[in-house]
């Protein structure tokens, strides 16, 4: 199954992802895809490097489909980790 | 209410510039990620699904106005406009960056408010009654032994590591209003005989994965005591606690282990042993701490005011906030006001910076500077005098707060869930949403019914003491919900029967209907309530009738 490296931006907490040129992008569809589990290891590897360089903490592997040319998280968690809380909040909530 | 001595100052501005300190090395690349987590949950530092979460304590839930105002400010300026009330009387910020975290300490200091100890292996925020002090049937008021509970604690060095969080409750009238026998100690207030007041001590109470009620350990504890006792039961859960797995560490496994009989020997034996004669608590002391707890100096008025009697005899909306928000007040011509924080169909316990200003304003007008939290999620104006509710009515009603539903099914209980929470299984504010929406137009037909909902097993919702409890699990990638029926969270306090396999998310609003049409077809009348029908007739009709349909 195809994979992305997430995990939270150390500064602020903010949902990232690995991208392609190996900084951390907040959107999923802008995260590097792995064909599978095993080729995802090496984006591990590139977010343990970031845990140690503070940039970033707690990474983890995000199972991902694309269809259509949509790409979306497998587990509801990731997906509401990708999209947001799926309830409008805030001044949203009490427009 | 309670005001910092110089020694809280200090101690509280201590530990904000520590935490500054913390995080700047953290940020600096100091301090490792590993080294830094016990830090930052020591400071009610969360990380969350989607960012930081800070959890603040309102000690047992009494706020005053200005420092209504300041979590206002905080909400606008650290967050995303909005903060979030918790079942534990706190409150939460879903998204301050870490790097603002000291700030918005530092800002919190300035109005005597922290966020020590909601969080890690210690005496957690002791919780109380949300009525204290203004409750017509209150024989004390909880919280000057909160406090004083709360100064004990806070630091403890004995007491900061125990083998799992330990939460407190106290409450102060015959009615428990604080769920003190789900808490690891519960003490309630009663008169003995004598005519003395003391406390009744329960404990090993508890939900999460394991709900148990608290066993009655004491029947009359000196008020004296209460520290010396408490520390005895304290102390022998840290020495014989489980510190080997994570899901049996909590004292209720240990009271239920060992038998209730068995841990009210060795308490009262520690308790004996008295090996701290400094912790007896002098009168002089107790009364020092009592004097910052008083009732405000409330003008004699007449019970029956004029302006409050024509608005609810002309106003139907009015008269129907009177009759499910307000209640009675122990001096004459008061009332209490619940203002709820479950609008229809909105988030349980959320309220928005402007809503927090307006109610601090309402407060400091209206109800002598005070506010509480309630553990029900929402807030109370406890001392309002009658002739004052149509204004409070109406400034409420501009700011979408005047929600007239206290104790009826759309106000539902509901933690973070999946929406928020990094340990979740389920969501469970949409379900909170849509029973309230579902509900609204016969929720007053319906009559008393608490609905509880929490999104995993360590059942921040408190759904096994819910009428109706709803628990959010994953089977196979997918949301289900599990119903329990039968639990209250009061003096007669039950644990919730499951009632079957569960539902799905598209099922679960039409099963909550089914139970609550069961329900209206088998009561004897409008004043049997939910709970009190369920232990007439027990679980089979309620069975029946949702798994029939399947
Ligand atoms: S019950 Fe579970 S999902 Fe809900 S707030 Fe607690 S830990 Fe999170």
């Amino acid at each position: 199954m195809l994979q992305v490296v997430s995990a939270n931006r150390l500064v602020d907490g903010t949902v990232v992802y690995l991208g392609p040129q190996d900084h951390w992008v907040e959107r999923l569809e802008a995260a590097a895809v792995f064909a599978n589990e095993a080729e995802c290891e090496t984006g591990l590897e590139k977010a343990r490097a970031a845990v140690a360089a503070n940039l970033i903490v707690d990474p983890f592997a995000v199972a991902v489909v694309e269809e259509a040319g949509v790409r979306r998280a497998v587990s509801m968690r990731d997906a509401i980790r990708a999209l947001g809380p799926s309830i409008a909040y805030g001044t949203a909530e009490r427009r | 209410m309670y005001r910092y001595d110089e020694f809280d100052a200090a101690f509280v501005a201590e530990r904000v510039a520590q935490f500054k300190d913390q995080v700047a090395r953290r940020l600096a690349g100091e301090l490792t990620d590993e080294q830094f987590r016990p830090l930052r949950l020591q400071n009610g530092v969360y990380l969350q699904l989607h960012a930081y979460m800070l959890r603040i304590a309102v000690p047992y839930g009494t706020l005053a106005s200005r420092q209504m105002r300041m979590l206002a400010h905080i909400a606008r300026r650290y967050d995303r406009g909005y903060g979030h009330f918790t079942t534990r009387q706190n409150i939460q910020f879903n998204w301050p960056a870490l790097a603002d975290c000291p700030a918005i300490l530092s800002e919190l200091a300035s109005v005597e408010m922290h966020a020590i100890q909601t969080s890690g292996n210690n005496i957690r925020n002791v919780t109380a009654d949300q009525f204290a002090g203004a409750a017509a049937d209150e024989i004390e008021d909880p919280r000057p032994y909160c406090e004083i509970l709360r100064q004990w604690s806070s630091l403890h060095p004995e007491f900061s590591f125990l083998p799992r969080k330990f939460k407190i409750a106290v409450t102060g009238a015959a009615r428990d209003r604080a769920a003190i026998q789900v808490h690891d100690i519960g003490y309630h207030i009663v008169r003995n005989a004598a005519g003395e007041i003391g406390f009744t001590c329960y404990v090993g109470g508890g939900l999460g994965r394991t709900p148990l009620i608290g066993h009655k350990i004491r029947d009359f504890l000196p008020k004296a005591d209460l520290l010396a006792y408490t520390a005895a039961v304290v102390r022998i859960y840290n020495l014989e606690g489980r510190r080997d797995n994570k899901f049996k560490a909590r004292i209720k496994i240990l009271v239920h282990d060992k038998g209730a009989g068995a841990i009210r020997a060795e308490v009262e034996e520690e308790f004996a042993r008295n090996p701290e004669p400094a912790i007896r608590l002098p009168q002089k002391e107790i009364d020092r701490i009592r004097a910052y707890f008083a009732l405000p100096a409330l003008p004699p008025r007449s019970s029956h005011s004029a302006g409050f009697a024509a608005r609810r005899a002309k106003d139907p909306a009015f008269a129907r906030f009177v009759e499910r928000n307000v209640v009675a007040h122990k001096v004459e011509g008061y009332g209490i006001v619940t203002v709820s924080l479950k609008p229809i169909g909105g988030i349980p316990g959320d309220i928005t910076a402007e809503q927090m200003d307006a109610v601090a304003d309402l407060a400091e007008r209206y109800s002598h500077d005070e506010v509480r939290v309630a553990h029900e999620q929402n807030l109370v104006l406890p001392h309002v005098a009658l002739d004052d509710l149509p204004a409070v009515f109406d400034r409420l009603s501009e700011t979408g707060l005047a929600t007239a539903n206290v104790g009826l099914v759309t106000d539902i209980i509901a933690c973070p869930g999946l929406d928020y929470c990094g340990l979740a299984t389920a969501r469970s504010i949409p379900v909170a949403q849509r029973i309230s929406e579902r509900f609204e137009a016969r929720s007053r037909e319906i009559g008393e019914l608490k609905i509880n909902i929490s999104g995993c097993i360590n059942a921040c919702g408190h759904h096994h003491v819910g009428h109706i409890g709803i628990l959010g699990l994953e089977k196979k990638g997918v949301e289900s919900y599990q119903i329990t029926l039968g639990g209250s969270a009061d003096e007669n306090c039950a644990i919730g029967e499951v009632v079957g396999p569960g539902f799905s998310s598209e099922e679960i609003v039409d099963a909550v209907e089914t139970l609550v049409d069961t329900y209206l077809k088998v009561r004897n009348g409008k004043d049997e309530d939910f709970l009190a029908a369920y232990r007439r007739v027990g679980m089979a009709p309620f069975k029946e009738a949702l798994y029939e349909r399947a």
